[in-house]
């Protein structure tokens, strides 16, 4: 620790730290628009100088951005130097900026804005005629609103530091100075949406994004990506029941600033899904939509004739790695006590394609959120193990929790589902799982639901929704608790956090976590530290 | 009236093409490469340039020798020989480039031997693609010859030179932006600290950058001795020979050799012949456009670095601009500001937003259209760039030739406004005398009005 003189006040901060970063532990905001603490300095805005002490008595002007912390600095944040530099470079950065904040898509969040309302002029002096440099199609996803950009050149350090794929550069010199990509190299990579997020002003936009509700209007939700099993933490931003916008949400161990793609856009594929929103049981050899009491004798009936027939054992459950562990957990219980079985097994999509950014950022291979978290909580075993069973006709009945969309069965999986004598499955849209099945309980999708979920680092973190499921649709963890009563169980829990505390006391590596200690940045199995920092 | 000198306009091959690396070495080339590798050790060479009081002739005036004593104790070290010669007015490393090559290359080898440096670039403003062909051949001529490449002169000493050629900008000649661009990057000036390349340079590694005219000095410092360089001007103004090259107005324009105790007025009048058609002088700007201008009353001054330094303007490059009562002022500013306007590499905010702007202003005051508050908006922006730019760029060539002329020139741009037009008013009624305005040390170019007696004289 090192203590520092602000403005005649002594404090006591981390030694090494920036001066930006050391400010605003204290509270303190020094304005700033190149900086970003997820990339190397580059103090080229000029919006940060402060005056520090250089020898005994005399201060200089500093970039707050590039200073790191030493033991008995003395800065001035607010002498008549620095308040007046603030005024220039925000005159400056102006002149030129359109003033179209009425239909700028960064109106709200926008530290041109911000700064211009604390340290600006309130009138321009400006009577030279602004420079209109064109708009530009950077990439598949990124729009260059030229005539916004300020030049802090995050987006360029963000491509070089980060990704490593370089694509964005400054072209022209002086005033003329633009971002640019080279011709017939688009900005497209694996992470590119995230210039946008970093861009301190409307300059860069994700297309996704461009011109929907005002950024105030929308509810935040802080919650995970589901993408991939890295579990980027992010924040959706919601309105009447829809996502708009998914931003990065730091946090150092796991994704730093930052996110993929895939991720960002992949509320998408979720939100357009043909939702099931209602029940459905198979009636003449055709799926009906029915009414929640009527799928539930259905399939309440169903467990109960095969378990009649063919005995205990006879109902095998499979889980998901889109569902949350303690709905996992909660399948397991009600196979083992529900229906006398401990046959539990796993469906898991094949992997895709794992990449890692230069910076170290990692998409992870297995593109569902929790296979982790599923492994853990049903126990030993394995989908070989049921498909085993169903061959052998010691499995006649089966509980599937189903619940992604982007998932399909394997043929021989397929074939060994046709076969059994009765079929319960969870799902959010007709899938091919769903067409097989007796009794299809309508579900959440991992944006609707509440819950844990253990990534491939062995991180448990929290998944909060964004919106209930539609129409009739419900939460997996409801009806799992649901058919167990009617069968006789009790699961205990009424809510996740219930059975997370359940799940503590019961299941190794998870003990002692609870919902609060999870918290929003998550926590590791066992309370480890992550071996090394993956976020980039 | 000072003597002229003959060491750098000496002629190095007795009539032979300068690049002829033979008749050069037959008039006693590299006899000071020879002295330094053969009899000198590295202490005492550092010594000698030390002794000799010699001081950068980039522009800045910084000395050599402090220079050299900051490079780190770290290795491999570099030496950048600076040739990007771009400051407007300023054409005195172009005539050392095309008149003494390999005497650049000498000064090059002895730095290189003296601080322990085995690689060295010139790096050679991309204009100049003659010399950079010329420069080329005569590196390759002393690797033929033994003094560059491995073990030089038997004395275990390696070292190899390359050109590179600049990328066509004024920022490459800023020591970081140099550096940057040999290392292949955007020429954008590097933050301070740390302020000396000598500490961290090219490609992270202690790292000297000297002005090639520094460079063919060293090589005449060795040749002669110490002691007697430094009897040839003054340790304040700077030791040693001075080029100053006059340009503009003047009779006879080309490139003077003299100590820095030769003054301006004999410059002008004496050495370049005194003003065309017999006008008189309106303005003149000492070293390069970012050295703050001097009027009439002011050239009895001597151009060394302290004593130009003392009148708020500095030694620069010794490229002389001679403006006569003909000239507006106006437009004389306006050019030196396009010129900024255009070079500014868009690195930081001040001088990307600010320069241009105040460029756009001048011209619109030069169209007849400049409005009352402007001469104070623009000098409100010297102050908002002032100092708070990554590099120096902003304020030397984008700021002080704003505000010196503007201040020094008040009648002239107050006449232009007021008539809504480009006027040249009667000399004596464009420009300020001394006691009207005022100079704020330690920076050049940062003058005052003293507003009551501006007003009066507006």
């Amino acid at each position: 620790m090192a203590t520092i003189t602000i403005d005649d006040q002594q404090y006591t901060v981390e030694e090494g730290r920036n001066l930006i970063d050391a400010a605003a532990d204290l509270g303190i905001d020094i304005p700033h628009f190149c900086y970003h603490p997820g990339l190397a300095p580059d103090g080229n805005c000029r919006m940060c100088l402060t005056e520090m002490e250089i020898r005994p008595g005399q201060f200089g002007i500093v970039t707050s951005c590039t200073i790191r912390i030493k033991d008995g600095m003395n800065f001035r944040f607010n002498s008549p130097a620095v308040l007046d530099n603030r005024k220039g470079v925000m005159e400056f950065l102006l002149i030129n900026h359109p003033l179209d904040c009425p239909w700028c898509d960064q109106a709200g969040e926008c530290k041109l804005q911000d700064h211009s309302f604390d340290h600006g002029r309130g009138h321009s002096r400006f009577v030279e005629t602004k420079r209109v440099p064109p708009k530009k199609d950077l990439g598949p996803h990124i729009t260059l609103y030229t005539t916004r950009c300020i030049l802090c050149q995050r987006c360029t350090r963000f491509c070089d530091e980060i990704t490593g794929t370089s694509e964005l550069g400054v072209v022209q010199m002086g005033s003329k100075s633009e971002i640019a990509t080279f011709e017939g190299v688009p900005l497209d990579n694996k992470m590119s949406g995230n210039v946008a997020d970093i861009c301190p002003v409307g300059a860069l936009v994700t297309k996704d994004f461009l011109y929907k509700p005002r950024i105030w209007h929308y509810e935040k939700v802080d919650t995970f990506c589901p993408g991939c099993a890295t579990g980027c933490n992010t924040t959706l931003e919601v309105l009447h029941q829809k996502i708009y916008r998914t931003k990065p949400r730091h946090n150092e161990d796991v994704n730093g600033y930052w996110m993929c793609d895939e991720g960002r856009f992949c509320y998408h594929g979720w939100q357009d899904a043909d939702r099931l929103k209602a029940p459905l049981k198979r009636v003449d050899g055709e799926l009906r939509q029915v009414t929640w009491p009527d799928a539930m004798d259905a399939a309440v009936g169903g467990i109960q004739a095969v378990l009649a027939v063919e005995g205990e054992a006879a109902m095998g459950v499979v889980g998901s790695s889109m569902a949350t562990n303690e709905e996992n957990y909660l399948l397991r219980r009600l196979g083992a006590e529900a229906f006398g079985s401990p046959r539990t097994g796993l469906d898991r999509k094949p992997d895709g394609e794992a990449w890692t950014s230069k910076s170290g950022f990692h998409i992870d291979a297995d593109k569902t959120p929790n296979t982790r978290g599923a492994r853990d909580m049903l126990g030993a075993g394995s989908l070989d193990d049921i498909l085993q069973g169903i061959d052998d006709g010691s499995i006649r009945g089966l509980y599937v929790l189903g619940g992604d969309i982007g998932h399909t069965l394997s043929p021989d999986v397929a074939e060994a589902f046709g076969k059994l004598e009765f079929l319960v499955v969870h799902d959010v849209h007709r899938s091919d799982l769903a067409e097989l099945a007796d009794v299809v309980f309508a579900g959440a999708i991992p944006f609707e639901k509440h819950g844990t979920m253990t990534n491939a680092q062995d991180r448990v973190q929290r998944l909060n929704p964004a919106f209930p499921p539609p129409g009739g649709a419900r939460e997996d963890f409801a009806m799992l608790r649901y058919v167990a009563q009617r069968m006789g169980v009790d699961l205990g829990g009424t809510d996740p956090a219930e059975v997370l505390e359940e799940i503590a006391g019961r299941v190794e590596g998870y003990a002692g976590l609870t919902y609060d200690l999870v918290g929003d940045q998550g926590v590791m199995k066992g309370g480890e530290e992550p071996s090394e920092a993956a976020g980039g | 009236m000072a003597a002229p000198l003959e060491i750098l306009t000496a002629d190095p091959t007795a009539g032979a093409d300068p690049g002829d690396m033979d008749a050069y070495m037959a008039c006693g080339g590299y006899g000071a490469v020879r002295k330094a590798l053969k009899s000198m050790s590295q202490a005492e060479l550092i010594e000698e340039i030390n002794a000799s009081g010699i001081k950068g002739r980039g522009g800045a005036g910084f000395s050599t020798g402090m220079k050299w004593n900051l490079c780190a104790d770290r290795f491999p070290r570099y030496l950048c020989a600076n040739a990007d010669e771009s400051e407007p007015g300023s054409f005195k490393d172009r005539l050392l480039l095309e008149s003494k090559p390999h005497q650049i290359i000498e000064g090059m080898i002895i730095t290189s031997y003296a601080l322990g440096i085995n690689l060295g670039y010139i790096y050679i403003r991309g204009e100049f693609f003659q010399i950079i062909d010329q420069m080329e051949a005569a590196l390759e001529d002393a690797r033929r010859h033994g003094f560059l490449g491995a073990n030089i002169l038997d004395t275990g000493f390696d070292l190899e030179l390359y050109v590179h050629p600049g990328a066509g900008a004024y920022i490459c000649g800023e020591e970081t932006g140099l550096i940057e661009s040999l290392e292949g990057n955007r020429p954008y000036p590097r933050l301070k600290p740390p302020y000396f390349p000598a500490a961290i340079g090219l490609w992270g590694q202690p790292t000297i950058v000297n002005n090639v005219e520094t460079m063919a000095q060293i090589a005449t410092i060795v040749d002669m001795g110490a002691e007697t360089y430094k009897a040839i001007g003054s340790e304040e103004d700077t030791t040693g020979p001075r080029l100053f090259g006059l340009c503009g107005h003047v009779k006879n324009p080309g490139i003077y050799e003299y100590d820095s105790g030769v003054t301006l007025r004999e410059l002008i009048y004496d050495v370049a012949g005194g003003i065309r058609d017999g006008n008189r002088l309106k303005g003149v700007i000492p070293g390069g456009i970012s050295a703050p201008i001097l009027t009439p009353e002011e050239i009895d001054t001597p151009m060394g670095f302290g004593a130009l330094g003392k009148l708020g303007s500095m030694g620069g490059t010794g490229g002389i601009i001679v403006m006569d009562e003909t000239t507006s002022m106006v437009d004389a500013l306006l050019n030196a500001s396009s010129f900024a306007a255009h070079e500014s590499c868009g690195q930081c905010t001040p001088c990307r937003e600010g320069v241009p702007w105040m460029n756009d202003i001048l011209r619109r005051i030069r169209n007849g259209q400049g409005r009352d508050e402007d001469l104070d908006l623009l000098l409100d922006i010297c102050k908002q760039v002032h100092g708070h730019t990554v590099c120096v760029f902003g304020q030397a060539p984008g700021v002080w030739p704003v505000r010196t002329i503007l201040v020094k020139y008040w009648p002239e741009f107050r006449a232009c406004i007021e008539r809504k037009e480009l006027v040249v008013p009667p000399l004596e009624e464009s420009y300020l005398r001394p006691d009207q305005y005022e100079h704020i040390p330690p920076v050049p170019g940062n003058f005052r009005l003293k507003t009551d007696e501006a007003d009066a004289a507006g």
